[in-house]
C-alpha cells in the first residue's frame, strides 16, 4: 500500500509531539531535531506548519543522490542505506518542500521512511493535523 | 544523572557539574532541586536585588519526553517583591529545550557588565551584548533574539520593559506567552543585566528503559484521552472556570465584594470560543491543546491576535475590575504579556485602587486625574502602562499591594495579598481548603501550591477513604482541609519536581504515587516507590519552610486578607453566602498533620530528621 502524509495546519495545535515520536520511534530518544518532520512555529503570528515528506513520485531527492544512497521503496516512502550515504546534502537541497534536513550531525538525511506504514507522527497527532491518505 | 549548568554572569564562567545522586533521591529535579541551591545559596543578608543572588531555573525528569504536558519549567530566587521565597513555573517549549541542550538545573549568578543575552547552543554558551534589545518589549525581543542567532526554532526566555524597570511583580516569559510570571523573577533576572536566555539543544533525551516508559505513558494518553474532562479542557481550557465558579459563587467579583457576576457570560471562556478562538493551542507534546490562538476584531485594538489567555488574566480584567468588555480584557491581558507582568498582580493592584478610590480612601488629587472606578475598562488600560513604566500612581503600585498601601497609608485591609503576594482569582469563603493553601503557601497567597480540588467533588464516600473525613469533599467545610492541602502540597511538589502539568497530574488525577513512581523508574533507572515519590513532595514542602523560616515567616504570616475571615460572603443569592474561613481551626489541624509546631508553625526537629534535611 502506499500512501502520502497530510498536513493541516489550520487544526495544528503546534505541540510537536509528532517530531518526539518520529525520533523515538526510530531509536533515537526524545529528539525533536533528529525528527523526519518539523512543525514550523512562530508565535507571533500563530503559525503552526507541519512540513512533511510528500513522497513525490518521481523524488527529486532520490533523483539527486549521487551514491545511490537514497532509495524510493515499493509503498512510496523513502529508504536510505547509511553506510552508501557520502553526506553531500544534495538531496536536501532539491526538496522542493523544505521537507528533507540533514541529522544535526551533519552526517545523513532524516529521509522519512513512513515507519514502514503506520506513521508514529500520526499515531500521536490528538487534533488529526496529521493524516495519512492512501 | 543530572546536569547543573552554573553560569558566572560577571566573568562569563560556565561550569558544568553532575547533580549528586544523593541530591536527587532526595529533591528528583525541577522545583525540588531549585529549593535544594536555594536553602544553600540565599540569606537574610544578601538582599534579593544583590548580584550574589542566585537566579535558578531547571527542568525535571519528564520535561522533553513523550509524557504528555512534560513541558514545564521553575525559575527560582529570592523574591524582590515579596523578600521571602520567590519561585514561578511556566509550560511552552522552553524546558524541554534545556534539557535537549543537557541542562537539568541553570544557575545564573553575579550581574553582567552591560544588558546581555546568554546564548547556549548545546555545550557552547556564550554571552550575547543585549543592548539593542534592551527596551524591547517581549514579543519583540524574542524575534530580535531569534534574528540575532539566526534560527526561529531556538527556544528564548525574556523579560518584559517592567522588569528592566524594576516592576516588582514581573515575569520571565518564554514563547511569548508562558508567563512564569509570580514573584518577580523577571524582575530578578533584569537586575542581572540579563534581558533573554536563548537555547538549541540536540542532544535529546533517552531513559533508561524505553520500552517500559513506552508502556506506561500509552496507558496515560489513553487515561487522558478518554478522560471526562477532556473534551471541555481541549475546548476551553482554564476559562471555563468563569462559568464554573459563577455558578458555586465563588468569583472575585469587583475585588472580592460580590461572589457572583450578573454578567459573567459576557466574559466567559465560551463567549471568547464563540466570538474570537481560531484554533486550539498546546505546549510541548501534550494531548491537551488547552490553549486557544484568537482574533479579536475591534477597531479599538487594530490586529489584535494572542494566544490565551488563561482563567487567571481573564478573570483579573473584566470580573475583579468589573469590567465586562471581553475585547477590552483581552488587550489589558496582551499588554501584561509584552510589558512582562504578573496578570494577577496587576489586576488586584489596580481592582484595590478601585475599591480604595470607590471608598473615598483615595482622593482623586492622587490618581493622576483618572476616574478610578470598577467597570472603567480604559482606567485599567491606562494604569498598566503606567506600572510598568513607573510612572505616576503606576509608581506606586509597582512594588505591589501591600507596598503601595504601606506608601500611601491606606486600604491595608483591603489588599488581597498574603506574605506580599497578591492573590488569586477566586475567593476563599467559598473553597475552604483553597483558603488554607493560599494561608500557608511557601511563595505567597497562591492556589497553584496546593490546588485541593477535590473539595469541589461532594464525594462523601471518597473523602472518608481518602483521609478519614466526609467533609473533604464540601467546599464550604472547614474539617480535614488540614489533611486535604498537605496531601495535595505534596501532589503539587511532586508536578513541579517532575517537570509536568497540574492539569493532568493534579486537576485530573491521571496517575498514583505508586505509578509515579513506575514512571520515574523507567526514565532514570532507579528504584522509586510511591512512598518515597510522596515523601519528596512531603521533603520539599518542609525545605521551603525552612527558607522561609529563614527571613522570619512563622504562624502568623499563614493568613488571609481580614474580608475572607470576617465578611460573611454575598450577595445573598451567592451558593456561598454567608460563608467565612475558619482558618485557625484549619491551621491548626494543618501543622499537627505536617509535624509541624502549633504555635510557630515551624517544622519539628523529628519531622526534619525523618526528611533528611534543614542541617
Amino acid at each position: 500500500m502506499s500512501f502520502v502524509l497530510r498536513a493541516r495546519p489550520e487544526i495544528c495545535s503546534g505541540c510537536r509531539a509528532c517530531q518526539l515520536a518520529c525520533s523515538e520511534a526510530h531509536g533515537e530518544g526524545f529528539n525533536p531535531s533528529r525528527s523526519r518532520l518539523v512543525v514550523a512555529k512562530d508565535d507571533v503570528g500563530g503559525v503552526d506548519q507541519p512540513i512533511v515528506c510528500r513522497f513525490c513520485d518521481p523524488a527529486p531527492c532520490v533523483n539527486a543522490c549521487p551514491a545511490g544512497a537514497l532509495l524510493k521503496t515499493a509503498g512510496g516512502w523513502l529508504s536510505l542505506r547509511d553506510g552508501d550515504c557520502v553526506a553531500c546534502r544534495a538531496c536536501v537541497a532539491v526538496c522542493p518542500f523544505d521537507a528533507l534536513k540533514m541529522d544535526p550531525s551533519g552526517s545523513r538525511p532524516l529521509a522519512c521512511d513512513g515507519c514502514g506504514g503506520h506513521p508514529a507522527c500520526v499515531g500521536v497527532c490528538v487534533t488529526g493535523a496529521l493524516e495519512i491518505e492512501s | 544523572m543530572g546536569q547543573r549548568l552554573t553560569i558566572e554572569l560577571e566573568s562569563m564562567a560556565a561550569t558544568w557539574a553532575t547533580i549528586p545522586e544523593a541530591e536527587i533521591l532526595k529533591f528528583i529535579g525541577g522545583r525540588g532541586l531549585n529549593m535544594s541551591v536555594l536553602w544553600n545559596a540565599t540569606s537574610p543578608d544578601i538582599a534579593p536585588l544583590d548580584p550574589r543572588a542566585p537566579l535558578v531555573f531547571a527542568a525535571g525528569p519528564l520535561v522533553g519526553t513523550s509524557f504528555p504536558g512534560g513541558a514545564r519549567f521553575n525559575v527560582s530566587g529570592r523574591s524582590p517583591q515579596t523578600g521571602i521565597l520567590g519561585d514561578s513555573n511556566a509550560g511552552g517549549f522552553f524546558g524541554p529545550e534545556l534539557r535537549f541542550a543537557g541542562i537539568d538545573q541553570l544557575i545564573l549568578l553575579g550581574r553582567a557588565p552591560q544588558p546581555s543575552i546568554v546564548w547556549i547552543d548545546d555545550d557552547a554558551i556564550q554571552l550575547l551584548d543585549g543592548t539593542a534589545i534592551w527596551g524591547l518589549d517581549t514579543v519583540e525581543a524574542t524575534r530580535a533574539v531569534h534574528d540575532r542567532v539566526g534560527d526561529r526554532n531556538v527556544q528564548v526566555a525574556v523579560v518584559g520593559p517592567a522588569a528592566e524597570h524594576g516592576v516588582a511583580f514581573s515575569g520571565v516569559f518564554a514563547n511569548l506567552v508562558r508567563a512564569a510570571a509570580r514573584t518577580g523573577m523577571g524582575t530578578l533576572m533584569a537586575s542581572k543585566n540579563l534581558k533573554a536566555i536563548a537555547v538549541r539543544g540536540t542532544g535529546g533525551i533517552t531513559v533508561a528503559n524505553p520500552g517500559r516508559f513506552k508502556t506506561a505513558i500509552d496507558r496515560l494518553q489513553n487515561r487522558i484521552l478518554n478522560h471526562e474532562e477532556y473534551a471541555t479542557r481541549v475546548r476551553l481550557g482554564t476559562t471555563q472556570l468563569i462559568t464554573a465558579l459563577q455558578k458555586i459563587g465563588g468569583l472575585p467579583g469587583r475585588h472580592f465584594q460580590e461572589t457572583t457576576y450578573a454578567a459573567y457570560n459576557e466574559v466567559s471562556g465560551e463567549t471568547i470560543e464563540a466570538e474570537h478562538k481560531l484554533r486550539s493551542k498546546g505546549c510541548f507534546a501534550c494531548s491537551i491543546p488547552c490553549s486557544r490562538y484568537l482574533e479579536v476584531n475591534d477597531p479599538r485594538f487594530p490586529g489584535l491576535r494572542l494566544e490565551g489567555p488563561e482563567y487567571e488574566p481573564l478573570a483579573g480584567f473584566t470580573v475583579r475590575i468589573g469590567v465586562n468588555d471581553l475585547p477590552l480584557a483581552l488587550q489589558a491581558v496582551d499588554r501584561c504579556n509584552r510589558l512582562g507582568m504578573d496578570a494577577i498582580s496587576v489586576s488586584e493592584v489596580i481592582a484595590w485602587a478601585m475599591e480604595c478610590a470607590e471608598r473615598g480612601q483615595l482622593p482623586s488629587s492622587q490618581t493622576d486625574g483618572l476616574d478610578l472606578r470598577f467597570g472603567n475598562g480604559d482606567v485599567a488600560l491606562a494604569l498598566i502602562e503606567k506600572i510598568a513604566a513607573r510612572d505616576g500612581l503606576g509608581d506606586t503600585l509597582a512594588d505591589g499591594v501591600r507596598m503601595a498601601a504601606q506608601r500611601l497609608g491606606i486600604g491595608a485591609e483591603l489588599a488581597m495579598e498574603v506574605k506580599g503576594l497578591e492573590l488569586f482569582q477566586a475567593d476563599p469563603r467559598a473553597m475552604k481548603g483553597y483558603g488554607l493553601g493560599n494561608a500557608v503557601a511557601s511563595r505567597g497567597a497562591d492556589h497553584l501550591r496546593s490546588e485541593p480540588w477535590f473539595e469541589f467533588s461532594g464525594n462523601e464516600a471518597e473523602g472518608i477513604r481518602r483521609y478519614g473525613i466526609a467533609e473533604t469533599s464540601d467546599r464550604l467545610a472547614w474539617r480535614g482541609k488540614g489533611l486535604l492541602v498537605k496531601d495535595f502540597e505534596e501532589k503539587a511538589a511532586i508536578s513541579d519536581a517532575l517537570g509536568v502539568c497540574k492539569n493532568t497530574y493534579n486537576n485530573m488525577e491521571v496517575l498514583d504515587w505508586s505509578e509515579t513512581a513506575e514512571l520515574l523508574e523507567a526514565a532514570t533507572g532507579v528504584a522509586w516507590t510511591g512512598e518515597d515519590v510522596r515523601k519528596v513532595g512531603e521533603r520539599i514542602v518542609n525545605q521551603e519552610r525552612l527558607i522561609n523560616a529563614r527571613f522570619g515567616i512563622d504562624r502568623c504570616h499563614d493568613t488571609l486578607p481580614d474580608r475572607f475571615l470576617e465578611e460573611p460572603a454575598g450577595p445573598t443569592e451567592s451558593p456561598s453566602a454567608g460563608s467565612v474561613v475558619e482558618l485557625d481551626r484549619m491551621l491548626d489541624e494543618y501543622y499537627a498533620a505536617r509535624g509541624w509546631d502549633r504555635e510557630t508553625g515551624l517544622p519539628l526537629k523529628d519531622k526534619l530528621q525523618e526528611l533528611g534535611i534543614g542541617d
